[in-house]
This record gives C-alpha cells, structure tokens and sequence, in this order.
C-alpha cells in the first residue's frame, strides 16, 4: 500500500469522526429517505460501522469482526421488517464510501483497504437482508398453510372441507392429513370437499382430490367433491381427468343433499 | 406371540388384528377366519384394524386376499377402523383393497350391514 499521507488513515478518520458522522447523516437525508426508520436508530447504526470501521484498519484486518458483522445483521433485520428495499439497504452502507471519497478526495490511493472493508460491509448486509427476508416467507407460508385447512362439521357425521387456492402435493397432503384424523376424531362418514375456490384443476389436482378421497374410503368415510364449475368440468373432460369412482356435485348444497339421501334424513319445511 | 381375535355378534364375525402382524399369523388368519365363518354361517365379517399401525405391502395383499377369500364364502368383509395414518401410507404405497367395505368402527359397520340386511328384507 501507498502510504504518502503524513497522518495514518485510521488517526485521521478519528479525528473527523463528528463531522463526517454528520457529513454521512447529511447525505443520507438527501439521497436515501428512510422514513420508516426514526433519526436515532439510523445515527446508532451509522456510527457503530464508523467505528467499527475504523477499529479494523487500525487492527490491519481485511474481514468483518463478529461485532461489525452481528450490526450489520441487526441493520440489515431491521430494514427488511421495515419494507425497505435491498438496494436501499445497500446503498446506506455504501454511501459511507461517497462520503469518504468526497471528504478525502486526494488521498483517494490510499483507501483501497478502506473501500475493501466497505464492500464486504455491504455484501453481508445484503446476505443478511436476504436471509431475513426468506425466513419471513417460510413463516408466512407456514401460516397460510395453517390458516387453509379449515374442516367444518355440517352436520352430524358429515364434514366440509372448502379448498381455497391452487392445491399442491404440500396443501393437499396437509389437507389429506387433516381430513383423515377429523374423520376419526368426529365419527363422520361423509366429507363434502368443496373444491369452488380452485382456480384451476389439472391432472396433478385431480390426483391429489383422488388418493384423498381413497384414503378417506379406506377409513370408512364416504367424499363427495362438489364445486366443479362448468368450466373446470369440461377443462377436466378435455385432459382427459377420470373421477368416474368419485361422487361428484356441482354445488355443496347438492352434495349435502347427497349426503341427507345417504343417511335416510330429508328436510321438510314447516307448515 | 401376536394373535388374532375372534367373536361372534348377532350372526357377525368379528376379526380384530394384533398391532403387530408376523408372517405366521397372516398365514393362519384365512383359515382361522374360513373355519370360524363355516362352523357359525356367519353372514358378514368385520375385519378390525384399529389395532394395527402398520400394514406394509405384505399385510395389505394378505387383507385383499382374506376378503376374497370371505366373499367366496358367501359372507361379506367390512373393514373397519384404519388409522388415518395407515390409510395415507396404504394409498402412497397404490394400495387398494380391491373395493371391500368400509366402515369408521365396529359400531359402523355393523349398523351399515343392519341398514344393507334391512333393506334387502
């Protein structure tokens, strides 16, 4: 390294430390406006990678202490529950770089190592950022998936099951499951899937809904799927999909009434 | 060692099935079973699984071959009372029980074979 500066890097960045802090603070307001994020909570982080900073090159270390990098994730957490965007995570931490590079604009040569630690900086708050975000939509699908199996008694010994959304090999084997111990649990012997609020039904669906249903049968309940719109039907026709060994209704009232034929009880209107 | 059950009510067998099968009592159970069915003329068999946490591929052709072997007789299989879980695992596994009854348990089956015997008379 070109070291032509009569003052040491890291002496020198100690020295301006207030005014560079507020230099950073400056620019942060004028090119990056975090508005979720309170003043203070950024003026901590800001300089905490100061500091952090600036205890690396005096140590000569090229790679983030555990300190630094445990801030960064803490940043980098914060600012993805807050809804800020990669970029904008990105570019908090590299903006340092600008506001170094305009405060010692001459003696540019010698920050290389400087700019070094940045990069990695801002790379594992990226890496951080991402993990957070992907650990938020596990969690977030693990509720949906939660949230989707809802087995509603309608009557005594008949179940319903109304499916919302596309039903896939994870939906359709926690609903399968679901189904099966609440057969068991109740004593029902029939369940109404009610299949109107999927979108689309194609072989794979089709599939799913058939070893539920033999599942179901090898219990001794009897499945009714019901909700196949016209259009559904004949895109079913069309591929050709057979659930001819199926009970099949257009509506969930007609395949209650399936189930009320089934069980010897009619419903008579009061005179 | 493992063995299997059988009572008589009101005309039906009942076959209860140990937790856990081995080879020789799945040998046995037909012909225990068909002599049973023979010496009592009973006119349906219930075949109780709720004991039973695991049917393999094995466990499961030898219940398809035992309900053939009822309907030969001239008496009807019921199968009651699997486990969720061991439904799920019959139908991963593409097993099917060639279209024998079913029923949730004993209880069950016996009122769907008394609702079957009702309208038949």
């Amino acid at each position: 390294m070109l070291d032509t500066a009569p003052t040491p890097i890291p002496a020198l960045l100690r020295r301006d430390r207030p005014e560079t802090l507020r230099a950073w603070s400056e620019y942060l307001d004028r090119e990056l406006r975090v508005p979720h994020i309170d003043r203070r909570t950024v003026d901590e982080f800001c300089s905490g990678l100061y500091d952090g900073l600036v205890e690396a090159l005096e140590n000569g270390r090229a790679t983030l202490s555990d300190g630094l990098q445990s801030l960064l994730s803490a940043l980098s957490v914060e600012f993805a529950e807050r809804g800020l965007t990669p970029s904008q995570t990105a570019t908090f931490v590299f903006s340092l770089k600008h506001v170094l590079n305009e405060r010692y604009e001459n003696a540019a040569p010698t920050v290389i190592g400087l700019h070094k630690l940045i990069d990695a900086m801002g790379l594992h708050s990226m890496d951080a950022f991402i993990g957070r975000r992907e650990q938020i939509i596990r969690r977030q699908s693990q509720e949906l998936l939660d949230l989707s199996v809802p087995v509603v008694p309608l009557w005594e010994g008949i179940l319903s099951l109304p499916i919302i959304g596309t039903l896939d090999s994870t939906r359709a084997q926690a609903i399968t499951e679901k189904l099966l111990f609440e057969i068991a649990r109740t004593g029902s012997r029939y369940a109404l899937l009610d299949i109107s609020g999927v979108p689309t039904v194609d072989t794979q669906t089709a599939q799913h809904l058939a070893k539920t249903v033999a599942a179901a049968k090898l219990m001794g309940a009897e499945c009714v799927v019901t909700g196949i719109r016209p259009a559904i039907a004949q895109v079913m026709v069309t591929l050709g999909i057979n659930l001819s060994n199926i009970e099949t209704r257009f509506s969930l009232a007609e395949g209650l009434r399936h189930c009320f034929a089934r069980l010897n009880l009619s419903v008579v209107r009061g005179p | 060692m493992a063995d299997v059950h059988i009572i008589s009510i009101d005309g039906v067998l009942v076959v209860t099935l140990p937790a856990v099968s081995d080879d020789r009592m799945a040998e046995r159970l037909v012909e225990q079973v068909g002599e049973r069915l023979v010496e009592l003329a009973a006119r349906a068999v219930l075949i109780d699984v709720t004991n039973a946490r695991i049917i393999d591929s094995f466990m499961g052709r030898v219940l398809a071959g035992l309900a053939g072997a009822i309907r030969l007789l001239g008496a009807e299989p019921v199968m009651v009372g699997m486990r969720p879980e061991v439904a799920i695992t019959m139908v991963e596994l593409g097993m099917d029980l060639g279209g024998v009854a079913t029923a949730l348990s004993i209880e069950h089956g016996l009122a769907g074979l008394r609702a079957r015997a009702g309208r038949r008379m």
